[in-house]
């Protein structure tokens, strides 16, 4: 009897983490894309993930009280700030070394997290209800509805880029980017606007992600730095290629963290994800990431 | 040549002015700075009591709290005219920001105590940082008024404090007394209790507290969760209380985390017949209701202070602080309230028994351990009505009353002798 | 005199005078100290950063780690606090090693060290938060003395600044030493076009850990010298915060230069306690928010930070030697 619950609740974390997965390498893609395409290293990812999360307290709060839904407003408005940035600071980064990437980028980090810090105080912040409150019951499993319509909302995302990286002229492009820029832009690609692009549709995955990723946490100011060392890792994981590879490492981080704060400590977490990430750089460096 | 030999001089020449302007402005530092008295004495016309609360950061609620009480007493004082017995001297409150940090809070009285020279520090309401102040204050006999309740606080041989409210682990016992009250006014005994808590210090002592009382009532706890202070999930937690199926949570939360404790208690539906919290933060003041919604409805805490004892004073106040601060004054506001009040006696008693150094530290520990407050307005804001002092820094009469969430206002429910309302139990 | 030590000299002889100019007064020692803590990291940074050209954002990881060893030491064995600064040192240069060693393969970018470095500070607080026999989640507080120079505890900050001082000093010569002789010259090198030393021979990986192994020794003892100051320790020690800190002080500075980081980090940081004193708690996280703008701006507009324009200054006014300039 003790143990058939024990293996009920293991299995309930690994479902939950599968899930979770989804709607990681949903955060995951944008700064695969960003970092692929337009060679840019992107700090402050985790911080615009939790800026994302803020905007969808904020909307549920005003107007769409459920985080499933508010994707409406933070997708298109991250497009924008997507744009923005680049317009603002990427442009000049692309053609800078990666120090100076790096430290840029984490000076954005700083104003982002101190800016929530500011505004919305350090305690945690979460929508208030969701419509999608109630729960499905699979056997002896419980999945709640809300998690449940976030993951299927991720992959249907995922499934979209895919077949826009795939089909599409300005997909093929940013694929082609990927691999060798000069040689797409000695074919008459206007890498400029490429990488605009790339960006906006980076932010935009950002705002879509955040936004899902409220059905399963609370935001706070540090919220950013975790996202931002959690998508790194499954980048590091999963090397830059393809979609399927970003959401194969985000699921197996999804399942650990799941995992890890249910079985072992909340505080685990942490410990087990980044300790991954560093085995990770000990076990598979150079045929991971020595593309380029 | 002659290039090398200017260089030299103009070298030689810049140290010697530097050396002269250093020794100058040393010289001015020690005299105006450093020596005792040689800064301005405060003269008696004031007293410099310093305020240590988290003004920002995760507990901001309660400092803020504190600090509203706190200016509120101040001015009431110095309008009925001050110390009397120190020639009308009024009270002068600096306040400082412990920023929710323990280095934050230990700055802060290095501040009070180095610069702004205070007599008296009241703080640091989070137990955790008032024990780093007391690395600052103990040395140079600064006596500290503590609004923090974890019991190490006066049992560590610390000479110069004093807590008024009642301890952590007295507030424990509390929530279980009246649990044990609750359910026998219903034909039941506990039998399957959980205690619920974070991880901090304050809920350590707090959930020991809880822990020792049942045990001493032959109640073993079924289970005992800790949860990280910074917690942002909750439903692990509700999933473990739901596995062992008790009858009764206890929860010891700060705010933050008993919002989200109370929410997630509501979204994922965890029935039990119910949820007693201890320690006087969260889940029962008007803050945490606000900021839950109805998820805490009929759930209690214990607190420091009743807003609705019914003492003169008393009601006068709790009016006097709804109007001007728009809330109803719980934990952090009820302990400043009546500690104030206790600093102004024991000033009056140092100003008549040692007029000639009255502010010194000893001399106000002892004033203060002379006191034995039954009325007047700090015994009549405290609830059991009456404050004396045991030598280590103690209230002998240290009492804590229970507040209960009903139709989202808090109400009194415990000592049921003088509950403005009965508990409703058990919870749907 | 000369030239190279007019301005060390004179910096030198107010920096041991200052405690007095401040009147003996403990709360502003305590600030003072605090200063020099922090600028001594971002001197001992230039070791990894300026020189290794790696951005290293483990400074927090190595100062937390000292404070936490050193206290425990103090705390439940007893120790003196100058041993526990050896065996915090040593531990962090040995975490160290086990992040930079797989980074600092030839070929393996900077991005993976940054972030595993940041990554550090994160992991081993959570270690030290579930290690409740060394830390846990509850404040260690280290047992007060009013003056034992051997414990290595004192109420009297001016002990503290004398200690740090010293570091500070040594820290100087050290990075200084460094920059002069070989171990200087192939970080350059590595820094300057890392694929040239490579095939030149040089042991890209063995120079970099060594120099990074240097600098989180020195980040650890700053890390024990705090934790015996303010008499406690606490895994919130390991502060993130101090690593974006030392970055944006050291880029400020410019990478590269000698004297650039250290005024740079000595201006800004009493800047930033001036502000804290008098606005207070205005707007918390508001000279965080301010040196993020700095940073992005610097990276964006004055990538060499005031590194030159402050050597230039100081060269004109014959401070200090054209031996000491930018590497």
């Amino acid at each position: 009897m003790f143990s058939a619950d024990l293996f009920t609740s293991f299995i309930q974390y690994v479902v939950l983490g599968l899930m979770l997965g989804g709607v990681y390498a949903l955060a995951a893609m944008g700064l695969a894309l960003l970092f692929g395409v337009a060679n840019l290293i992107n700090f402050a990812h985790g911080e615009y993930i939790m800026l994302a999360m803020y905007m969808t307290y904020v909307v549920s709060l005003g107007f769409i009280q459920d985080p499933v839904l508010s994707p409406i407003v933070t997708v298109p408005v991250f497009f924008l700030i997507g744009v923005l940035t680049y317009l603002g600071v990427f442009k000049r980064l692309v053609t800078a070394p990666p120090l100076s990437q790096i430290a840029a980028t984490v000076g954005i980090l700083v104003l982002l997290r101190n800016l929530a810090l500011t505004i919305w105080a350090a305690e945690p912040k979460a929508p208030p209800y969701t419509v999608f409150a109630t729960s499905v019951s699979l056997g002896p499993l419980t999945i709640p509805l809300d998690k449940l319509v976030a993951t299927v909302v991720s992959i249907a995302a995922l499934l979209i880029l895919y077949f826009f990286l795939e089909r599409s002229r300005l997909g093929v492009a940013m694929r082609a980017a990927a691999d060798d820029v000069e040689a797409v832009s000695l074919m008459g690609v206007d890498t400029n606007r490429l990488f605009l692009v790339t960006t906006g549709i980076s932010m935009a995955l950002v705002g879509l992600s955040g936004s899902l990723v409220m059905t399963f946490q609370a935001v706070t100011p540090t919220s950013g730095l975790l996202f931002g060392l959690l998508t790194w890792a499954i980048v590091a994981l999963a090397g830059l290629g393809t979609v399927r590879g970003i959401l194969v490492s985000a699921i197996i981080f999804g399942v650990a963290d799941s995992l890890a704060s249910g079985i072992w400590d909340p505080r685990g977490r942490e410990i087990f994800l980044y300790g991954l990430f560093i085995l990770i750089l000990w076990v598979r460096p150079k045929g991971l990431f020595g593309r380029r | 040549m002659f290039r090398q030999k200017s260089a030299l001089a103009k070298s030689t020449a810049l140290i010697l002015v530097a050396v002269i302007v250093i020794a100058a402005v040393a010289a001015v530092g020690i005299f105006t700075i450093g020596l005792p008295g040689a800064q301005q004495t405060p003269q008696l016309s004031e007293v410099r009591v310093g305020l240590v609360e988290p003004l920002s950061g995760a507990y901001a609620v309660f400092g803020n709290e504190a600090k509203q009480a706190a200016e509120l007493i101040a001015e009431e004082i110095n309008a009925a005219g001050g110390i009397k017995n120190l020639g009308g001297a009024k009270i002068r409150l600096f306040i400082e920001d412990s920023k929710s940090s323990a280095d934050g809070a230990r700055l802060a009285a290095e501040k009070l105590v180095n610069v702004d020279r205070v007599n008296v520090i009241i703080g640091a309401f989070i137990s955790a940082h008032t024990l780093t102040m007391l690395d600052v204050t103990e040395p140079k006999k600064i006596v500290v008024m503590a609004d923090a309740l974890v019991d190490y606080l006066t049992a560590r041989g610390f000479k110069y404090i004093v807590r008024l409210p009642p301890k952590a682990s007295v507030h424990g016992a509390t929530a279980v007394d009246f649990a044990v009250g609750v359910f026998q006014k219903n034909n039941q005994k506990i039998q399957r209790p959980v205690i619920v808590h974070f991880d901090g210090l304050f809920g350590e002592v707090t959930a020991d507290g809880i822990y020792t009382r049942l045990r001493d009532l032959g109640i073993r706890p079924v289970d005992r969760i800790k949860y990280p202070t910074d917690i942002t999930d909750m439903a692990p937690i509700i999933e473990r209380i739901k596995a062992a199926n008790p009858d009764i949570v206890f929860a010891v939360p700060y705010y933050a985390d008993s919002i989200i404790l109370a929410k997630a208690v509501k979204s994922l539906g965890l029935k039990v017949q119910f949820i007693a919290g201890a320690g006087g933060t969260g889940l029962a003041d008007p803050e945490t209701i606000k900021a839950a919604g109805d998820a805490t409805e009929l759930m209690t805490n214990t607190y420091s202070y009743d807003p609705f004892l019914p003492t003169e004073y008393n009601k006068q106040l709790v009016q006097k602080f709804q109007s001007r601060y728009g809330k109803l004054p719980t934990e952090a506001a009820g302990i400043i309230f009546y500690t104030l009040w206790t600093l102004k006696e024991a000033l009056e008693v140092a100003g008549k028994t040692n007029p000639n150094n009255p502010l010194d530290g000893d001399s106000l520990m002892a004033a203060l351990m002379s006191l034995d407050l039954q009325s007047g307005p700090a015994a009549e804001t405290y609830p059991a009505g009456r404050i004396r002092l045991a030598p280590n820094g103690d209230n002998i009469y240290a009492q804590a009353v229970v507040l209960q969430v009903q139709n989202g206002k808090p109400v009194l429910v415990y000592p049921f002798e003088k509950a403005t309302n009965s508990v409703i139990f058990p919870r749907p | 005199m000369r030239r190279g030590l007019v301005f060390p000299v004179t910096a030198g002889a107010f920096a041991a005078v200052l405690p007095l100019t401040l009147g003996l007064n403990d709360y502003y020692v305590f600030l003072v100290t605090l200063i020099m803590l922090y600028t001594t990291i971002v001197v001992a940074w230039q070791l990894i950063g300026g020189l290794g050209g790696q951005l290293d954002l483990g400074a927090g990881a190595y100062h937390g780690l000292g404070a936490i060893l050193t206290g425990y030491l103090m705390v439940y064995h007893g120790i003196s606090g100058w041993v526990g600064l050896i065996v915090g040192g040593v531990a962090a240069a040995g975490v160290a090693f086990i992040i930079g060693y797989p980074s600092f393969r030839f070929g393996i970018r900077e991005v993976w060290y940054a972030l595993s470095s940041l990554a550090l500070v994160l992991i081993l607080q959570k270690i030290f938060l579930l290690w409740t026999d060394v830390a846990g989640p509850l404040e260690r507080y280290i047992p007060y003395a009013e003056f034992d120079p051997i414990f290595m505890r004192s109420g009297y900050k001016t002990f503290y600044y004398y200690v740090t001082l010293a570091l500070l000093a040594v820290t100087f010569i050290i990075v200084h030493q460094v920059r002069r002789n070989k171990l200087g010259l192939y970080l350059q090198s590595i820094r300057d076009n890392e694929e040239a030393a490579e095939m030149l021979g040089v042991d890209v990986r063995k120079y970099k850990l060594l120099a990074l192994m240097v600098y989180s020794f020195i980040a650890a003892l700053t890390g024990g010298i705090y934790a015996s100051m303010v008499g406690f320790y606490h895994p919130i020690l390991f502060d993130s915060w101090i690593s974006i800190q030392t970055v944006t002080l050291s880029i400020a500075g410019g990478l590269g230069s000698f004297w650039g980081p250290p005024i740079t980090s000595i201006i800004l940081l009493t800047v930033q306690e001036y502000l804290r004193i008098t606005l207070g708690a205005v707007i918390i996280g508001l000279h965080q928010v301010i040196f993020g703008v700095i940073l992005i701006f610097i990276i964006l507009f004055k990538p060499d930070g005031l590194g030159p324009l402050l050597d230039t200054v100081a060269l004109r006014l014959g401070l200090i030697s054209k031996a000491s300039k930018r590497a």
